[in-house]
């Protein structure tokens, strides 16, 4: 093409004569540079095709040609138009150079960084969204659920889009669009009012705010409130849902719902805000109980989802579920109780344990002043914990039991082993006296541990080794975490097997050593099953996502007393029930314990205030279920016997029949507490 | 043992004379021009027919699963939220509540009937109504200062603001 164009363009310099004859190598030069209209025109004859009807140019070339010269030099000079071949070329050469570069850019994209590029490219259209896990449950014994989460959002309002109900602002509305702004405001907050309760205005003060994007209207809204608002977003303006309502929005937000609300509420525990456990069960299983977030990859595009793309779905792993060895019926009877002699006793906390001593299950753990799952905050922070698992004290007189299970299982005493009590005892640098003033009193052991003598048990207490005495309070697992599974179990103290001798005195009484209420339930158990420790246990079961049962921690039990010990210990105990008829209750023998403490206060190292507490094991003839009561610094009086009992008595009343302990048919056996 | 060759009295024949080569006539064509192009229309369209009824189905069976996906995660929703309901209605505080309004009373005196020879072990007695008074959220007469550790079985506290709107139920819960 620039054959043709070059001629016309460069018409007006046309060669002149006087150029072309100045010279064989101008003349030569001249087709060559400039290929003139002419010369092109002239050549065309000479070459291949016929002449072409010019007549008019041919004189003046003919006259610039130097005679004689051969025509060949203005062959190779040509560049004909027209001629396939040239054409095809020349496409051909386009082409090359389109695909080249096309080639070169796909190697360039294909073949260098390929992976960056379809990383980049991906990245366009790839959408990815987690996938959470949910949180596993916690339930009763029974399947009641405990603690469990339910879908919910967190639902905000988006004010600029409420306002304009969804239009673009820089343009301006139709009068439609500006009909429904009007009454956006309104009807949306109607909505809000209808789902989520409160107050109009409120609502409207949100969504009245200039300039906003997002305020949260509230949160752990159940999932099917919102998907109701939703509902009637989408109806809208006339009802039919032709123009519906704009700018409410949800993100997820689960529920941990507590449907027990404070029943048990101290094993169980509490997830804060972030929905992480921070106490009981939910804070200890965490790990456990939340789960694997999960992942899906998908292709999008404006119009949505692309079907057949990209689509991979990594489910989530959902938490695994616990079950509880706690009855959450009964553990809202036993906390009842405990509230009431708490209120009747004046005590500032309280703790009650019910377990199977045949298994070492917690049937029920109550904790006084407790708090509401569902609300932790509502609580002072001092009642979050569980004080059955937390809180040390020293027991007092309940400790006999142990003491007196280890005398019988050493040979050292029967119930019937006859001990001359006096008034009083020297201890250490001291003296030790019984609770009631008295002379010297003829007991048998039974009327040592009716009458809850002390300075009976140190006489019988002097006669074992202070070594065996501190292998058996381990033996009971006193001095070690009771191993239940809640957070924070504290250990206790107990003395070794150096102790000295006033020690091994006070311990007999249950003075000199610190346990928790769970340890004290787990050996009194121990004592009264025949002779079995089993390590207390609150987790029944836990089953996987897919339902698969989890492998538990093993529960620890070994023999410490002999059947025959056993045996011993709970007549002994029974008859610190017959003693008094006030202590009994219908239809049922019960064996157990009182116990009055002094209170140790860590604040002013010294003894302040009361710990009592009272243990009942029911039927006497085969203990099956433990009660245990403790009441901390209670106002009105401090006797176990008096404040702890009837709580104990009223929590056995409700157990044996509910675990289908059937009453008992024998009667109490009338035996000697003293001897002449 | 050698093979007898073979002999052939034949005198041999002549080679037999070459086909003269000629030009192949040229095929008649089966399918007129017209017809051809028709028949590479009409495959083109039943392949774009094709393709578009798989696109087009594709999409709808898309756009059918994404529905059905969300309507099972909107029933998952109403589940969840009744069964919330009833785990609220089942919990041990609401049921002594409700048990405590129709007048129910705890009875601890336990008997029980053999099945096997139908003898009763225990003696059964009549509730009298003051058994456990604990139990029914109701603290005993005489009591000098309002009891401390108020039982759990109290319903939310109601506020009484005259434009304040509980939270109701959904129509689907209902």
């Amino acid at each position: 093409m620039s054959e043709q164009k070059r001629p016309r363009k460069q018409s007006g310099s046309r060669p002149t004569p006087k150029k072309a004859t100045a010279g064989k190598a101008s003349a030569r030069k001249a087709p060559l540079s400039k290929t003139s209209r002419k010369a092109s025109a002239k050549a065309a004859p000479a070459k291949k095709r016929r002449p072409q009807p010019k007549p008019a140019a041919k004189p003046k070339i003919r006259t610039s040609r130097p005679e004689g010269k051969p025509r060949t030099y203005r062959k190779t000079v040509r560049l004909p138009i027209g001629r396939s071949t040239v054409r095809i070329r020349v496409f051909m050469l386009v082409f090359a150079l389109l695909l080249g570069t096309a080639g070169l850019r796909a190697v360039q994209l294909q073949g260098l960084d390929s992976q960056a590029f379809a990383a980049e490219a991906s990245q366009k259209m790839q959408y990815s969204r987690d996938l959470p896990a949910t949180r596993g449950e916690i339930r009763d014994r029974n399947g009641a659920v405990m603690a469990s989460t339910e879908p919910a959002f967190l639902v905000f309002v988006d004010p600029d889009m409420v306002q304009s109900n969804g239009a673009d602002k820089r343009y301006r509305m139709s009068e439609r669009k500006q009909e429904e702004t009007e009454v956006a405001p309104g009807a949306v907050a109607d909505i809000l009012v209808k789902h989520l309760g409160g107050r109009k205005a409120d609502y409207l003060e949100l969504i009245d705010k200039k300039d906003s994007r997002y305020e949260v209207v509230k949160r752990r809204v159940p999932a099917a409130t919102f998907s109701a608002i939703q509902a009637d977003m989408r109806l809208g303006f006339d009802g039919e849902g032709k123009r519906p309502w704009y700018g409410v929005f949800g993100t997820p937000d689960p529920i941990r719902v507590y449907p027990n609300r404070s029943v048990a509420s101290n094993v169980v525990g509490f997830v804060n805000g972030e929905g992480v456990g921070a106490a009981g069960f939910e804070y200890a299983l965490e790990e456990q109980l939340k789960g694997i977030p999960g992942k899906e990859v998908f292709d999008r595009s404006t119009y949505g989802r692309i079907p057949l793309g990209t689509n991979i779905m990594e489910a989530p792993t959902d938490g695994a579920s616990y079950e509880l060895t706690i009855d959450a019926d009964f553990n809202w009877m036993v906390e009842q109780a405990l509230a009431e002699g708490m209120r009747v006793s004046g005590a500032k906390t309280g703790t009650a344990v019910v377990t199977n001593i045949d298994t070492g299950e917690i049937l029920a753990l109550a904790n006084g002043p407790s708090f509401d799952s569902a609300n932790p905050g509502a609580a002072d922070s001092d009642d979050l914990g569980n004080r059955a698992v937390t809180e040390v004290y020293e027991p007092g007189s309940v400790q006999k039991v142990l003491t007196m299970a280890a005398l019988a299982d050493q040979g050292i005493v029967t119930p019937d082993t006859r001990m001359v009590v006096p008034g009083s005892i020297p201890s250490g640098g001291g003296v030790v006296r019984d609770s009631f003033a008295h002379g010297d009193l003829n007991l048998t052991a039974r009327g040592i541990m009716a009458q809850s003598s002390n300075v009976g048990m140190i006489k019988l207490t002097r006669q074992l080794e202070k070594e065996t005495l501190s292998n058996y309070l381990s033996s009971f697992g006193l001095g070690a975490k009771p191993g239940t599974g809640l957070p924070g179990e504290s250990t206790g103290q107990i003395p070794g097997k150096d102790m000295p001798d006033y020690t091994r005195d006070q311990i007999s009484f249950g003075q000199g050593l610190s346990l928790n209420a769970i340890q004290m339930a787990a050996a009194v158990g121990a004592v009264t099953n025949g002779g079995t420790y089993h390590a207390p246990k609150l987790v029944k079961s836990a089953t996987a996502a897919d339902g698969t049962p989890l492998e538990l921690p093993e529960q620890e039990s070994r023999r410490v007393i002999s059947e025959e010990a056993s045996a011993d210990v709970v007549e002994m105990m029974e008859s610190v029930i017959s003693l008094n008829d006030k202590r009994k209750i219908d239809g049922y023998r019960t064996a157990g314990k009182s116990g009055t403490a002094q209170r140790f206060d860590p604040t002013c190292m010294c003894y302040n205030g009361f710990t009592a507490s009272f243990v009942t094991v029911a039927p006497a003839e085969d203990p099956q279920i433990l009660v245990y009561v403790v009441l901390d610094q209670p106002t009105n009086g401090n006797l176990g016997s008096q404040l702890a009992l009837p709580v104990t008595n009223d929590i056995l009343s409700l157990a044996l029949p509910r675990y289908n302990v059937p009453p008992s048919t024998t009667e109490v056996p009338d035996l000697p507490l003293t001897f002449d | 043992m050698s093979a007898q060759p073979i002999t052939t009295d034949d005198v041999p024949a002549a080679p037999p004379a070459r086909p003269r080569l000629g030009i192949v006539p040229k095929p008649a064509a089966t399918v007129s021009t017209m017809g051809f192009v028709g028949i590479i229309i009409a495959l083109i369209t039943a392949g774009m027919v094709g393709v578009m009824v798989v696109t087009t189905s594709v999409s709808a069976q898309s756009r059918e699963l994404a529905s059905l996906r969300s309507e099972a995660v909107q029933l998952t929703y109403q589940s969840a939220a009744l069964e919330s309901h009833l785990q609220n209605m089942g919990s041990a505080n609401a049921i002594a509540l409700r048990a405590s309004m129709l007048g129910m009373v705890p009875n601890p005196h336990p008997a029980f009937i053999n099945l096997a020879d139908g003898t009763v072990t225990g003696s059964p007695q009549k509730a009298t109504g003051d058994e456990m008074p604990f139990l029914r959220g109701i603290a005993p007469e005489p009591v000098a200062p309002p009891p401390l550790p108020a039982p759990t079985t109290e319903t939310e506290p109601v506020e009484t603001a005259p434009d304040l709107v509980a939270a109701g139920p959904t129509e689907d819960q209902q």
